[in-house]
């Protein structure tokens, strides 16, 4: 019987086929995104059910944005060659994928930081709208800083990722590379769902 | 563990293309309909080629996208009709 157990589990190293690692980090994925599905529901039903929600073009710039989105995706394509790479055991170029995946979200954070000067210095506070209803304000900050945080927390890890393989004799660990890849398309993920529910309908 | 070992970078500049396209498709729409689609077009891109959900066993995609799906449409839909309704 506990032969049968161990053996369809494969020891407990791979329950669905890849390693344990890989799915908690799906796991926190998945939690992670029910998660922002909860704020973006909240800032749905606060937007349905006012009557002052400001026009998109009030605060935000579309072109500003559209930017911030392609460097966003293409930081994340390079962080898939990054995995990719690594996978096939070539050092320098996982770590050349991976200094423009650093530079892609630093310019992201740049542009957001830009971004949140401007409605500040428009009046937009989390209790303060002079252009509408205020619960946009909390919105807005709430949603796009807890994003923020996300890219920050990644460019971090990516950070020490990188630092980590930095000489030949350290092991280059393609499955680790992989689990940062994964949280990164995550970030970006997430930024699609608000690039199109928070600044475009 | 893959067999895209061939040519690795040229699927994912392809889907990076795709993802590009639609993003500019969807900043130019007007309709929310189109911008949603959008949103679900970009997300199957990333997560099947980009996370390589395409490359996992069935059940874990399953598991993956069945409890994201559900779960926001359950948010949504528990709170959005009480707002029509003020």
């Amino acid at each position: 019987m506990t032969t049968q157990t161990i053996d369809r589990w494969r020891n407990g190293s791979s329950p669905w086929g890849h390693t344990w690692q890989k799915n908690m980090m799906w796991w926190f994925i998945v939690t992670d995104g029910i998660l922002f599905a909860g704020f973006l529901c909240g800032y749905a039903y606060a937007r349905q059910g006012s009557e002052a929600w400001p026009a998109t073009d009030v605060f935000f710039s579309v072109i500003l944005l559209t930017v911030m989105t392609f460097v966003l995706i293409t930081s994340s394509a390079t962080m898939a060659c990054a995995v990719a790479a690594s996978r096939a055991g070539d050092r320098l170029a996982t770590r050349k994928f991976m200094r423009y995946t650093l530079a892609g979200g630093l310019g992201f954070l740049l542009m957001q930081a830009y971004e949140w000067w401007s409605v500040i210095g428009a009046g937009l506070r989390p209790g303060v709208n002079p252009n509408g209803d205020t619960l946009f304000g909390a919105y807005f900050f709430l949603v796009t800083g807890f994003h923020g945080t996300h890219v920050l927390l990644g460019l971090i890890v990516i950070l020490v990722a990188y630092l980590r393989r930095r000489n030949e004799a350290a092991p280059l660990n393609p499955d680790g590379i992989e689990l940062v890849g994964l949280y990164w398309h995550f970030v970006d993920l997430v930024w699609v769902v608000i690039f199109g529910c928070f600044y475009l309908i | 563990m893959n067999d895209i070992a061939a040519s690795p970078y040229l699927t994912y500049w392809k889907a990076w293309g795709a993802l590009l396209v639609l993003t500019l498709l969807m900043a130019l729409a007007s309709s929310p309909f189109i911008i949603v689609l959008g949103i679900a077009a970009k997300a199957t891109i990333i997560l099947a080629w980009f996370m390589h959900l395409k490359e996992e066993r069935l059940d874990f995609v399953l598991y993956v996208v069945v409890s994201l799906v559900f779960f926001s449409w359950l948010l949504y839909y528990l709170t959005i009709p009480d707002a029509r309704a003020m």
